[in-house]
């Protein structure tokens, strides 16, 4: 910023009408150790909360940008080549392998039935179906460790014991700050999956995320919801079999409890929204 | 507020406060040490805090605060010892005050305070609500049912009345 820039935002911030982003700008300049004396004051009157906030939302952008753009040295260049060699080496070997073993079923399919058990080294292997990246569980899994580590409230909407086809749900509710950035963190999720996923709808605007997915080898419907209530994000994670709501009529109940009521009891707790 | 009341809202809070010194820091000694801080800020200002209100946001301001103030007393122990940084964190934060800048720093602090102690009260309030609470101007239009425009001819008033008093305070 010029120092021109920096005197028609002081006179701003004289005026009341700088915005919170503007001052914290504002604080970066004027704290400068280069600054000229009469820019202290406003530093001054601005306080060390402001200016700290300023400092601290600076650090962690620096922070964040460096991760982004590090680049990596010749060092770990050849570490990665090496990496990626190794790599190459175990699929071959692997592939090798499995032709050789799928060569052997052949020979033994095409020669005539012996009256010998089988032994456990000629029982078939169990094939281990390795868990899918694009599985929608993943989501589910990673909201409840983003709860746990935010120490998020886990509500229990008091539903009556499932019937049939209802929505299994949990509900978490959450601090609404930059810090956290839960809808941010849940952008993010979504681009783990392409909207050629079955099932896939994403839907966002500044006070509500929607995103639902299906798994269709089990038949099942995912959606995640989270919205902004009373200054918290109220995030709803629901799965069904295709075909019935996401919703069940008891959450419905519940978040109007929720946007209506700035205490809730819920799981014998006193939670304040 | 009261003792009891600050009492139910505090452990929410210190998550609040820990979860941005977690941030910070990256470990749990430090992000402890700062709710601790940030606590004890909290309860000197507790006469201020209105029950019905939330105060995360004042909560993350103040946590923020604490992270900087712990890592400028990291600085200076580093500038007066000589001793190994503790982290590289401190590489970030800018040089620490001489024990001339801290004297004026002091005495701009206490001509404020004076700016501020001949504020109007309603100027004084929604001067602290912009400055210490760190609302923008239509939260606090919507909270004190004051007009936005009233709201910035308010703040701005009593922004010029403490900068021409800190001029004229240096001056003499």
């Amino acid at each position: 910023m010029t120092h021109k820039e920096t005197e028609i935002l002081i006179t701003k911030y004289l005026n009341g009408e700088t915005t919170l982003e503007e001052e914290k700008q504002l604080a970066l300049e004027v704290t400068r150790d280069d600054a000229p004396e009469e820019w202290k004051l406003i530093a001054a009157m601005m306080g060390e909360l402001a200016t700290d906030e300023a400092l601290f939302d600076h650090i962690m952008t620096e922070r964040a940008t460096q991760r982004f753009t590090h680049k990596p040295s010749l060092q770990n260049w050849w570490w990665a080549a090496a990496a990626c060699l190794l790599l190459l080496v175990g699929f071959g070997f692997s592939w090798r392998y499995h032709r050789h073993e799928a060569d052997k079923t052949v020979l033994a399919a095409s020669e005539p039935a012996t009256e010998t058990a089988p032994t456990a080294s000629s029982a078939p292997t169990t094939t281990m179906v390795a868990e899918s990246y694009q599985d929608p569980a993943r989501v589910t899994r990673f909201i409840k460790e983003l709860a746990k580590v935010y120490s998020a409230d886990s509500l229990h909407p008091d539903c009556p014991t499932s019937t049939e086809n209802a929505p299994q749900e949990s509900v978490y509710l959450f601090a609404d700050n930059e810090e956290q950035d839960i809808i941010g963190r849940l952008v993010q999720v979504a681009c783990w999956y392409s909207n050629r996923h079955p099932g896939y709808h994403l839907s966002l605007n500044d006070k509500q995320f929607i995103f639902q997915l299906e798994d269709s080898r089990k038949n099942i419907h995912y959606q995640w919801m989270a919205e902004r209530v009373r200054g918290r994000i109220l995030l709803h994670c629901s799965y069904t079999t295709t075909n019935s709501s996401v919703f069940s009529t008891c959450y419905r109940e519940f978040r109007s409890e929720i946007e209506n009521n700035p205490y809730i009891i819920n799981n014998h707790k006193t939670i304040k929204i | 507020m009261t003792q009891a009341e600050f009492e139910t809202i505090a452990p929410g809070l210190r998550k609040v406060m820990m979860s941005v010194g977690r941030n910070f820091f990256g470990n749990e000694s430090d992000a402890d040490d700062v709710a601790q801080e940030g606590l004890v800020a909290l309860w000197r200002y507790r006469d201020r805090l209105d029950i019905g209100q939330t105060h995360e946001g004042l909560a993350i301001r103040i946590a923020k605060h604490c992270c900087m103030d712990m890592m400028r007393k990291r600085k200076e122990s580093v500038q007066l010892y000589g001793a190994i940084p503790p982290d590289s964190i401190t590489k970030e934060m800018p040089a620490a005050q001489s024990p001339q800048e801290i004297l004026e720093t002091d005495e701009l602090q206490s001509a404020i305070d004076e700016a501020i102690g001949q504020l109007t009260p309603g100027e004084r309030r929604l001067y602290e609500l912009r400055q210490i609470e760190g609302w923008e101007l239509d939260e606090i239009a919507s909270k004190t049912n004051i007009s936005k425009p009233s709201v910035k001819s308010i703040i701005s008033t009593a922004r010029r009345k403490i900068y021409e008093e800190l001029k004229k305070s240096l001056k003499s």
